[in-house]
């Protein structure tokens, strides 16, 4: 038994949510394409369109594996719910951004609407746990941050993902991290979404990969970031999920602190640029923003595969530290 | 080992010397966050009713998340700080050569 689980019944889980990305997210891209819904890859010379939106089959997913585990798993209705909805919402918002485009100040608002499930439910609890610390009492400033908590690394998520792979490879190793470290903090509900969100996020990532077939978009973006935040409040993780995201959100901190606040994107200067050669270089620009390619980028130019093979390796650090703190909580 | 370690951060895998430049400022900002929770439960989690009679305990809780959100900020500054000495240094260190 693992927390309570059959194994193979975790492994079913596992495996039927990533065969059912990995034929969904060739389907969505094809679709996407005939559409016309395809954006332009500005870090290769050839400039070829993408199909855009692929994120739509991580979020079919999170669908099929939240039914999927309610049969399985009925004692976790509510919170395997409350996680679809947060992810659902997310979704919605990535969906109008990536067809209509949202406002800088819009965008964060809407997403913020996404913790209106958790609240309405209930199924938070206001003792996250802390190193050392172990349970703490913060009744009402964690109801104050339950939006940040589901908000943040959804921008985060979004804001990663400028590069091909960058968001889905380093959201899966952070979903697998997450998952380690439901199981050393016998999280049941933790563990259980955290195997769904991985599983599609691995099937999605060998379409996403360097050199991509499809983009997530938006809405892919927006609901992956969504759904990890709504596992770190359901399922009881928070600082662990916050430690896991650390490079993602040293991004969207940089970003925000050197461009001054919230921006429309056509406002926001290019933080790199692309060589004849195909190697990506960092600007001289001042006005640019400070992003983690850029600084990536400081010491040379790099291809865009050297720099992704850079942020797995940053997110493999960050998973380390997230389960040296699940460690460190009494 | 040592040569070829050499030959991984000089050589072809140009990209594993920012990277674990990086992460070691994440590791480092990580490290200090486990000592700032080291220091809340040293000196804020024992502010107790000793110090605060039983009709103060919502000031109690006050002081409490009050000094244990100032340390968040600092350390969320110093994180900042940190990523801007690096990001200067190396600046510069590139434009003398």
């Amino acid at each position: 038994m693992l927390l309570g689980f059959e194994p193979l019944q975790l492994f079913f889980l596992f495996f039927s949510s990533f065969i059912v990305c990995f034929v969904l997210t060739p389907i969505v891209m094809r679709k996407m394409k005939q559409v016309g819904i395809v954006g332009v890859d500005v870090h290769k010379t050839d400039k070829p369109e993408i199909p855009e939106m692929g994120g739509l089959s991580i979020v079919f997913t999170l669908i099929f594996g939240s039914f999927l585990s309610v049969v399985l798993f009925s004692e976790y209705f509510e919170e395997v719910m409350v996680f679809l909805a947060v992810v659902l919402i997310a979704a919605f918002v990535g969906i109008i951004d990536d067809l209509r485009g949202l406002n800088a100040l819009l965008k964060p608002f809407l997403l913020v609407l996404a913790c209106i499930p958790v609240i309405l439910s209930g199924l938070y609890s206001p003792h996250p746990a802390f190193p050392f610390i172990g349970k703490t009492r913060l009744t009402i400033i964690y109801f104050v941050l339950i939006p940040l908590v589901v908000a943040v690394p959804a921008n985060a998520a979004n804001m990663i993902d400028v590069l091909n792979g960058a968001m889905s490879g380093t959201c899966a190793i952070i979903a697998g991290t997450v998952l380690v470290c439901s199981l050393i903090l016998d999280s049941e509900v933790g563990l259980l979404l955290s195997l769904i969100l991985f599983a599609s996020l691995l099937a999605f990532w060998y379409f996403n990969r360097y050199p991509a077939r499809g983009f997530a978009g938006d809405t892919g973006s927006l609901s992956v970031g969504a759904a990890l935040g709504g596992i770190a409040v359901v399922g009881s993780v928070e600082i662990v999920v916050l430690v896991a995201m650390m490079p993602l959100i040293m991004n969207s901190f940089y970003i925000l602190a050197s461009i001054g606040g919230l921006k429309e994107r056509r406002e926001i200067e290019r933080p790199t640029y692309l060589m004849p050669d195909g190697y990506i270089s960092a600007t001289e620009n001042p006005k640019a923003p400070l992003t983690l390619t850029r600084i990536f980028l400081i010491r040379r130019p790099l291809k865009e595969g050297e720099i992704l093979k850079g942020f797995y390796l940053l997110a493999l650090v960050s998973a380390v530290l997230a389960i040296m703190t699940a460690l460190l909580i009494p | 080992m040592e040569k070829k370690s050499k030959k991984l951060v000089n050589g072809k895998d140009k990209w594993v010397r920012p990277a674990l430049e990086i992460g070691g400022i994440l590791a480092f900002v990580w490290a200090t966050m486990i000592f700032m929770f080291l220091v809340i439960e040293e000196f804020v989690v024992p502010i107790t009713e000793d110090d605060f009679s039983s009709s103060e305990s919502f000031l109690r809780s006050l002081v409490q998340v009050g000094i244990s959100g100032g340390l968040a900020a600092g350390w969320l500054y110093f994180w900042h700080l940190l990523t801007s000495v690096y990001v200067q240094k190396v600046g510069k260190i590139l434009r003398k050569t």
